[in-house]
């Protein structure tokens, strides 16, 4: 669960991501974002919503992309990735990037069940547990309003 | 659950599906298999990952198979790097450095196994092993855009008729899973060239960067009716793009 | 009613048994002898060397070499009854047929194969009607397991095992397969079954499928054989008018019926899993077994394919019970098996003995001895894959073991008998080669393997090899018997192997001494004229290609070393050896 109100852009879950993930600190190579507006002093940190349906895993013909049913994780499987790259397309929200160096693609795993984002970020703009009534409510809220705002600018 | 021993050491596998080499790889033995890839179906074309196989009901007999398609036997003995298996590896990395004779790849192979190279006295200068990774991953992407033509000696990969293949997307999955860097990708100034054709790269509306072949994104659009429109802006863009609605959504 | 049988096998065919036959026909219209004599075209009737043949009956009397302009007189004989006509000889007393037991053509050239009143005659379709309506699924393998039959396209396995492991494994539906992809060279005995008699094919694979369960066959025939397609198409048409396949055949409820494929002519098809991969419409490539045909063949249903000739082995098996089979052949490879004996041998075609006769009987007494003047030198069987056993070798017992133990195989059946003028160097070269070009490329060992192969048997043809070479031929081929991926790739080695073997001199000869001992290999060859026994009578002259050859009349000629080809022409032509080879003993 993400919360902008909270998000201060300070970059800290990128750099926690980045290093999880590649022993660097390197946004470039972070799986979450924090997408800012200095002058309006916002800021909205965004990564891998964990779809219910993933296009991503849609478009992977070689079964490279799954879903746990339990934890709802979309993981990419490296070993099976035969490099088409057309899960990067495919993702409406920009969540899987390709690698040049690595010649990879990658999203958020979540870090094994223990984001480095949630651990590291300073004001609790990302939450990581389980989900309650209350957060679902709030979530529904949240997901009618973007829709609503996404069709206007589309 | 099916119990097997790999030189000796007892394995237990869960899985019935698993092949031997799934198994030998799980538990950290490093076989070279030039033609396995793990998204693809095994084809058992290199010859590589051949083990020696037994089981005490055999008399003493051994089998020689090609782990990438041995399906776990319970009871197997399975022997990774029996003198037998190295030799035939050997004769096998001969063969393939005698066609491919500037293969770095195959080098560093020969190297490994102590195979001198120089017996056949010859040395040709193909790049292609003819592995077949390549066909299959196109076929699995559903494109076919290329496969495997004539036999024996004269097979090649090409494209139909050695035509620009016209319905290839220009994905690069061919090139991205040769073992041995055989297929030619360039990208220079929003064109891939590849299997001598020419793919327009799509530019992001938002930022200008070359993101996709436009020939990539079609295939989505044709395929699982994206909109076109929506598959016109980079990962990093769709990112902002979705950032700014949440933005309005939240503080607007 | 006397029969008169026009051969219409292969090799009659070329040598103009159809004129025989049309002119057999004109003369019976013409004399009106409709009433008393039955003309019919056969498949083949065996002799092929001696063709055009025709067979008369009662009497089983064979006429060789016949011409149309024979045909009168012929006929007049027949309507004379008149069996002192020197040119008559009794089938059953000649030794190429008398040595001969045929069950697997038992029809073939005794029956007009495109009517099937004449299979049906001669207790076609008997086997059909028994299974179906007396024994069950059970019961059918069970015959044919204590039968001992073994498949005879070359691998052996026992029929009814793969059938029992076909009929137990999981499948919606299961598929039977003809394997009529024959492609050995110098192989013809699976064809001259298809042209011959088609329908016993057609009932085995009936009973086959009732046994197995499947309700659907498929045979598949080489692009070469279009005759086979054309009889084979004939008799599945009428084998449905009559009831004995398509729905509820010959009353039992038991629904099955069969397609034919064509091959589109590469060797490696002959391949059970190359095989099953072309009838599903892709490129002909083997697949590792180690998930068995039986159970995942064809469209991935358990599969169960078998060759021409095992098919035509079942319905007699049927009939006349396991232990009759059992009395034929060998303990490990019961019953009779087809060659197809080519060569050197005066007797050259198609025949069938039990299994376990001698090399020696099959060469010396049916095909009666190697033609004049040339002595047995080896002879190959398995096709192109097969081995060269030399003479020491002729006793011995022909079955599916012996030749796998002395490093030939059976293969299909096929026997090339190769005389002193044969380089067996040379040998292993054009079937390396012939290998290489048919190897469906897809693994490393057969591919590279036989490439490389070819480059060493080419050097040392040419006089350029070393005592190495044979070291590293061996090494390759033992990695492809080891590490191929098909059979194809596995016994692809035989023929160098098994020349290497029992001809390593030979080979030592090229390397060493530069000499091709048979004066075979062009380039280690010299022809010359022994100026003391020429003669000068300018037939040599006559018969040179690129005029290499000069001298005056009944002066000692003389060959220009740089015009000559080495074709061999004036060594055969010479009527008085003066035609000499440089590396070879002409005298001895």
């Amino acid at each position: 669960m993400i919360y902008p109100e909270k998000c201060i852009g300070c970059s800290s879950c990128e750099l926690a991501c980045s290093f999880q993930h590649t022993g660097e600190f390197r946004p470039t190579k972070s799986r979450i974002s924090a997408i800012r507006w200095p002058k309006m002093g916002v800021s909205v940190p965004l990564t891998c919503l964990q779809c219910e349906d993933p296009s991503c895993m849609k478009v992977c013909m070689v079964g490279a992309i799954t879903k746990d049913k339990e934890t709802g994780l979309v993981s990419i499987n490296q070993e099976k990735c035969i490099g088409c790259r057309l899960c990067t397309a495919a993702c409406p929200f920009g969540n899987i990037n390709y690698d040049p160096e690595e010649a990879i693609v990658f999203k958020c795993d979540l870090c094994d069940g223990e984001p480095q984002c949630v651990e590291f970020c300073p004001n609790n703009a990302i939450e990581y547990r389980e989900a309650t009534d209350a957060l679902l409510q709030r979530k529904k809220k949240v997901s009618a309003k973007f829709a609503e705002i996404l069709e206007e600018v589309r | 659950m099916i119990k097997i021993r790999v030189n000796g050491k007892p394995v237990a596998i869960h899985d019935e599906d698993k092949t031997l080499l799934d198994v030998i790889k799980e538990i950290g033995i490093n076989i070279p298999a030039l033609c396995y890839h793990p998204g693809l179906p095994a084809r058992g074309s290199c010859r590589l990952c051949v083990v020696e196989i037994t089981k005490p009901s055999w008399n003493g007999r051994s089998k020689i198979v090609t782990s990438c398609l041995y399906p776990c036997e319970d009871g197997l003995e399975v022997l990774t790097h029996s003198p037998k298996v190295i030799k035939l590896r050997k004769v096998i990395i001969k063969l393939l450095l005698a066609r491919c004779s500037d293969s770095k790849e195959l080098q560093e192979l020969a190297l490994q196994y102590n195979a001198d190279v120089s017996r056949f006295g010859t040395k040709e200068n193909e790049k292609c092993i003819l592995c077949g990774l390549c066909t299959r991953a196109c076929e699995e992407m559903g494109i076919e855009a290329i496969s495997m033509v004539n036999r024996g000696w004269k097979k090649e990969v090409a494209p139909p008729y050695y035509e620009p293949p016209e319905n290839c997307i220009g994905c690069g999955a061919c090139a991205e899973v040769c073992p041995v860097g055989a297929i030619e990708l360039t990208e220079t100034n929003g064109i891939r060239r590849i299997w001598n054709r020419e793919f327009e790269i799509q530019k992001c509306v938002e930022c200008g960067k070359y993101f996709a072949t436009v020939a990539q994104l079609e295939h989505l659009h044709n395929k699982y009716g994206i909109p076109l429109k929506d598959l016109k802006t980079c990962p990093e863009c769709s990112k902002k793009r979705v950032g700014t609605v949440l933005k309005k959504t939240f503080f607007d | 009613m006397k029969q008169i049988l026009v051969c219409g096998g292969p090799g009659c065919l070329a040598k103009g048994s159809r004129e025989v036959f049309e002119a057999f026909k004109r003369k019976i219209e013409q004399n009106k002898l409709h009433v008393e004599l039955q003309l019919k075209e056969t498949g083949c009737q065996g002799l092929c060397q001696k063709g055009p043949l025709v067979t008369v009956k009662p009497g089983n009397l064979l006429y060789t070499e016949v011409k149309s302009e024979d045909v009168g007189e012929i006929l007049d004989k027949i309507i004379k009854s008149d069996s002192n006509y020197d040119r008559a000889l009794k089938k059953d007393e000649i030794s190429f047929y008398k040595y001969q037991t045929k069950i697997a053509l038992r029809n073939v050239g005794e029956i007009d194969p495109e009517n099937i009143s004449d299979y049906i005659e001669r207790g076609g379709y008997e086997a059909l009607k028994k299974t179906l309506h007396e024994m069950t699924p059970e019961e059918v393998i069970d015959t044919v397991e204590k039968s001992g039959l073994r498949g005879r396209g070359g691998g052996g396995f026992p029929t009814g095992k793969k059938w029992r492991y076909c009929r137990n494994a999981d499948g919606p539906v299961r598929y039977v397969i003809c394997n009529g992809d024959e492609g050995d060279p110098g192989a013809f005995m699976d064809r001259s079954i298809m042209e011959g008699d088609p329908h016993s094919v057609i009932e085995g694979m009936v009973i086959g499928a009732y046994a197995v369960g499947s309700r659907q066959g498929y045979i598949y025939v080489r692009e070469e054989y279009p005759f086979a397609v054309k009889r084979l198409k004939k008799a599945i048409e009428d084998s449905r008018k009559m009831g004995f396949l398509g729905k509820n055949i010959a009353g039992s409820g038991f629904d099955f019926d069969i397609e034919i494929n064509r091959g589109g002519g590469a060797f490696v098809c002959g391949e059970s899993t190359a095989l099953m991969r072309s009838i599903e419409g892709n490129v002909g490539e083997p697949r590792a077994k180690y998930i068995h045909s039986v159970e995942r063949g064809l469209w991935d249903m358990p599969t169960v394919l078998n060759n021409v000739e095992t098919w035509a082995n079942i319905p007699p098996i049927i009939n006349k019970g396991w232990e009759w089979y059992l009395s034929f052949g060998t303990k490990t490879s019961p019953g009779t098996k087809a060659f197809s004996l080519v060569g050197k041998v005066k007797n050259t075609g198609l025949i069938e003995v039990p299994m376990g006769t001698t090399l020696r009987d099959i060469i010396f007494k049916i095909g009666g001895g190697m033609i004049e003047g040339r002595s047995f030198k080896a002879v190959q069987t398995g096709g192109p894959s097969g081995g060269c056993l030399p003479a020491e070798k002729l006793d011995l017992q022909v079955d599916f073991d012996q030749l796998t133990k002395e490093g030939s195989m059976m293969g299909s059946g096929g026997m090339i008998v190769m005389d002193d003028r044969t380089c067996m160097v040379d040998v292993a070269r054009y079937f390396v080669n012939f290998l290489l070009d048919e190897s469906c490329g897809k693994c490393v060992p057969c591919r590279e393997g036989l490439k490389r192969m070819s480059e060493i048997m080419g050097r040392i043809t040419h006089g350029l090899g070393s005592e190495k070479d044979l070291e590293v031929l061996e090494e390759i081929c033992w990695t492809m018997k080891e590490a191929s991926l098909c059979a194809l790739g596995k016994s692809a080695p035989n023929p160098v192997l098994s020349t290497i073997k029992f001809f390593r001199e030979e080979y030592l000869k090229h390397i060493n001494e530069k000499t091709c001992p048979s004066g075979v290999c062009k380039h280690l060859t010299t022809y010359y004229i022994d100026e003391n026994i020429c003669k000068g009578c300018h037939v040599c002259v006559k018969v040179c290609p690129t005029g290499a050859i000069s001298g005056e009349i009944k002066q000692p000629h003389f060959i220009e070393e740089d015009k000559c080809i080495k074709c061999g022409s004036c060594f055969d032509a010479c009527k008085f050896n003066a035609v000499q080879i440089r590396g070879m003993k002409i005298d001895d």
